[in-house]
């Protein structure tokens, strides 16, 4: 120690004889590492501890929240009542348990919403949301080969307005201007790291008749040229021809989706599936004249919506009477083009027209996760499911009722942003 | 003898006596039954400015809510009307609707009156609007840009046996349109259009205000003028005589009304339109070639006629002339005498700041209707104590038009963060959206607002119309906008079993006994 101290001073010493001389001192290495580095290194070091601790706080905010639990004062059952408190057991992104419960317990990570309505995630199944361009290709009438996958971009900003409704997942459809016009695709409004958000990327196979379909630049151009193309593709894959898709459809390996906006269509162009055996949903929306007997002999499932207030009481009168004829009812959102928050107001209008409650909220849930083929991942909150689940602070068919928590497999959504206003493709 | 018989006189005057006694009781039965009242008993009241009384009575009598009380014995030959395990709350109220009204006026002036397009048969509509609660709508002219007209508050009221809708406020308001829909230029004209209107009606006042000054003038020189007359001709007598002043003038000679002459003067009507047309006969008179030889007595009178027609001029006295009648300026007028509001529908926050440098160049009291963009300048409306009208809180289509492309749900949410007044009705969109009031109120709270979304639509209401001392809420004196529902106002599979306007049943329900 003693002779560490004499030689710094003698060190210093020599340092002072060579300033007072003009000469550069001969340093050593460490000093010189030192010298150097030390007044800028220690404002670097500084820095980084500064962004050291910016980065985790923003990490510790951004890091999303995984509860054990999700519990809530009320949920939605099966048959679409609402029913007491439940708790949602949740591990890797799925639903691992479902137990009543009353009362919120004291422990962490778990989520408790004791006033809260649980309720399987909303379900669009006419979405364009997440699409990068036009979703047809107007070139040919049949083309059974247009994917609604290929369009899709995950990060897209609709995907947080359908968030923001409650509604988790979607199935992206092409336009209905085409008599074939691609299939659809069934996504997750959000991706997490647990599983992948696309949940089947070869989905109903499309098919539209009506006037949407003509066109004066390539077929077909009038109704019966519409149903006779029609029934011209369903054959091609019934006669061997290489329309994969088509013949996947007539061996039941795919399913179908027909968009019929006139009624006068309907009935024979269900008629052409039936003949086929194919089983079809239908997108018939906003009919005045009751044709439940005939979806119901001919469709699997209807889709309708989205309702607005300014609709005919006979129109919002329709879901009622396709459900009271015995149709699976589906309601639609049509996002982004329409408002996210049409589907729950589709389904509170039809309510108001007659509809039973229950049937109102599986047509949300339930059933369209069964049209879009993916009823054993979503649409239902039971052991095994993937954990899609949405809060809502009351009956999800009350128009006060608002979304308080969202969780897609399980991983709570940010649904707390600041700008509100609509992205510009219509979504509010 | 039975005591009736013992005598005539007896007879007659027990006789009168049951005649009166019939005819007073029968009075008294009658004004019974003409003011018969009806008790609810026994319900859940929504007072409708957010009081809430579990279990009570309410008494409604000659259209008026007389009491509320937890127990209420029912009155003689009162209508009782159990209400146990239901819930009644005042009529809702439509602060901006188009219900029954024919194709929307387009004539863009400030005289188009909604009432005048309103279809008092569309019993369709006004069911479905009363089955969902509401009784009260205030009627917007409709149109296009620009000055649309005057708007009117109705009432549900069946009238005849088919018509139905009684206006309780004829002219509710001034409506403006300043047509957010259109390209810039448009807009730009539409609001200078408005300023000029209002810049008309400031200068019609000045004119009739000038017009009043110079008929006291004209007054007070006639009076002197009298009196100067008196004094000359007590001075001298036989002197001759003026001309009376309404004499016919003699012939060959024009007699210059005011603002009438053969010269080609412009011709201004007056009110007295006997005046107008003597005015345009002589106006009108042939001018002859040669003239006509005068007589001698003609001579004579002529000349006195022309000294007295020289000095007729020098002491003629002008009559003033009363601007004409503007009636659209006198709403304008109006308007600016607060007499009425200025609704503006508004839903760019450009065009919600026009509104707002409206009301401050001529002091109005302004309510903004639609209000899109209201969030992005809610500080300002704040500033200006204006209050806002909201439309469809949730737009199933808000791409379709230009001015609904930054519609925000939460823009209620907004308003009420930055202390702004507003209330709720259904709109423009489509004649039937009345019906959907209650829905439309109760969205505001999905996204955020606190409020309660029945006080939104009564007592709030009735506020911005101006008929809070009314109706809008359940408190005695008020006129008895009762609606009776048969659960929770608002809850999925709730719907509305009676609905009453002034103490009178106007809706019941299918199965329902009266």
């Amino acid at each position: 120690m003693v002779r560490r101290l004499l030689y710094i001073r003698q060190a210093r010493n020599r340092l002072a004889a060579d300033r007072a001389a003009c000469v550069r001192p001969r340093e050593s290495k460490s000093a010189i590492q030192m010298k150097s580095s030390a007044p800028w290194t220690w404002a670097l070091m500084f820095a980084g501890v500064v962004c050291g601790l910016i980065t985790s706080q923003v990490s510790a905010g951004e890091v999303p929240r995984r509860p054990s639990a999700i519990i809530a004062g009320r949920h939605v059952a099966q048959d679409g009542s609402i029913l007491g408190g439940v708790a949602v057991g949740v591990n890797e992104g799925r639903i691992q348990s479902v137990t009543p419960t009353e009362g919120c317990p004291d422990q962490a990570n778990v989520d408790c919403y004791p006033q809260g309505v649980l309720t399987p995630g909303l379900i669009d199944v006419l979405s364009q949301a997440g699409a990068r361009s036009n979703l047809i290709e107007m070139s040919k009438s049949i083309d059974p080969y247009v994917s609604a996958i290929s369009s899709l971009d995950l990060e897209h900003r609709d995907f947080e307005d359908l968030q923001e409704a409650g509604i988790t997942t979607v199935m992206l459809v092409p336009s209905a201007r085409n008599v074939v016009s691609g299939c659809a695709a069934v996504v997750k409004t959000a991706r997490t790291s647990v599983c992948d958000p696309v949940l089947r990327s070869e989905g109903p196979l499309t098919f539209s008749v009506g006037s949407p379909v003509w066109s004066y630049d390539r077929a077909p151009t009038s109704r019966i040229g519409t149903l006779s193309m029609l029934r011209d593709a369903l054959d091609a894959g019934s006669q061997g021809k290489p329309e994969a898709r088509i013949q996947a459809l007539n061996a039941g390996r795919l399913d179908a989706l027909l968009f019929c906006s006139e009624p006068m269509d309907v009935s024979t162009a269900l008629r052409a599936f039936a003949e086929r055996n194919i089983p079809v949903a239908i997108a018939h929306t906003s009919d005045e004249k009751d044709i439940g007997p005939e979806l119901a002999r001919w469709s699997r499932a209807v889709i309708i919506g989205p309702y607005s207030m300014d609709m005919d009481p006979k129109t919002l009168a329709t879901a009622a009477s396709y459900a009271s004829a015995g149709v699976p009812l589906v309601f639609a959102g049509r996002t982004p083009h329409h408002s996210p928050h049409g589907l729950r107001m589709t389904a509170a209008l039809a309510v108001q027209y007659g509809l039973n409650p229950n049937t109102a909220r599986n047509a949300m849930t339930t059933i369209p996760a069964t049209l879009a083929g993916v009823s054993k991942r979503i649409g239902s909150i039971h052991e095994g499911m993937d954990a899609d689940v949405v809060v809502f602070s009351d009956d999800p068919l009350r128009p006060s009722a608002r979304v308080l928590a969202v969780y897609i497999d399980g991983v709570k959504i940010n649904i707390d942003r600041d700008n509100h206003v609509n992205s510009g493709r219509g979504a509010s | 003898m039975p005591w009736f018989i013992t005598s005539k006189r007896r007879g007659i005057v027990n006789a009168r006596l049951l005649i009166a006694w019939v005819v007073i009781v029968g009075c008294v039965c009658e004004a019974q039954v003409l003011s018969r009242a009806t008790l609810f008993e026994n319900g859940r009241i929504l007072t409708g400015d957010g009081g809430v009384i579990e279990k009570a009575s309410v008494l409604v009598r000659d259209g008026l809510i007389e009491h509320i009380e937890k127990e209420i014995a029912p009155p003689f030959l009162s209508k009782v009307v159990d209400c146990q395990g239901k819930t009644i709350t005042p009529g809702l109220i439509n602060a901006w609707g188009s219900l029954g009204r024919l194709n929307p006026t387009v004539s863009q002036s400030a005289t188009s009156h909604a009432w005048d397009a309103f279809d008092c048969y569309d019993r369709t509509s006004f069911r479905e609007t009363l089955r969902r609660g509401v009784t009260t709508v205030y009627l917007a002219p409709g149109g296009g840009s620009g000055v649309a007209g005057t708007a009117t508050i109705v009432q549900l009221v069946p009238g005849s046996e088919s018509a139905a809708g009684h206006p309780i406020t004829e002219h509710a308001a001034l409506c403006v349109k300043l047509g957010s829909g259109d390209s810039t230029a448009t807009r730009a004209r539409t609001i200078y259009a408005v300023r000029k209107a209002f810049e008309k009606a400031i200068d019609y006042r000045h004119a009739l205000e000038d017009y009043e000054e110079d008929v006291k003038e004209y007054v007070k020189k006639l009076k002197e003028r009298k009196e100067k007359e008196e004094k000359e001709s007590k001075n001298t007598p036989d002197e001759g005589s003026n001309e009376p002043k309404d004499s016919p003038p003699p012939k060959g000679e024009s007699k210059k009304k005011s603002g009438s002459t053969i010269e080609g003067e412009p011709l201004e009507l007056n009110d007295n339109r006997l005046d107008a047309m003597k005015a345009l006969s002589y106006s009108f008179q042939p001018q002859r070639r040669r003239p006509i030889p005068k007589k001698a007595e003609d001579k004579e009178s002529t000349e006195t006629g022309e000294k007295g027609g020289k000095d007729k001029k020098e002491d003629e006295i002008k009559k003033p002339v009363r601007p004409p009648r503007d009636p659209e300026s006198e709403l304008f007028l109006l308007a600016i005498d607060h007499r009425f509001p200025l609704r503006i529908e508004a839903h760019r926050s450009a065009d919600i700041e026009n509104a707002l440098a409206l009301k401050r160049e001529y002091n109005l009291e302004v309510i903004v209707e639609g209000a899109t963009e209201a969030y992005l300048v809610a500080k300002e409306l704040a500033d200006e104590n204006v209050t806002v009208v909201l439309g469809p809180v949730v737009r199933s289509d808000p791409a379709s038009r230009e001015e609904f492309l930054r519609h925000s749900s939460r823009n209620a949410y907004e308003l009420t963060e930055a202390g702004v007044q507003w209330t709720v009705g259904s709109g423009e969109d489509g004649t039937v959206a009345s019906r959907f009031l209650a829905f439309n109120a109760q969205s505001t709270q999905a996204f955020g607002v606190q409020r309660n979304w029945l006080e939104t639509v009564t007592a709030s209401a009735a506020d911005v119309l101006k008929l809070g001392d009314r109706i809008g809420r359940i408190r005695a004196g008020l006129q008895a906008d009762l609606v009776v529902w048969n659960g929770e106002p608002g809850a999925p599979d709730s719907t509305v079993e009676r609905a009453y306007i002034a103490g009178k049943l106007v809706f019941l329900a299918p199965g329902i006994e009266p």
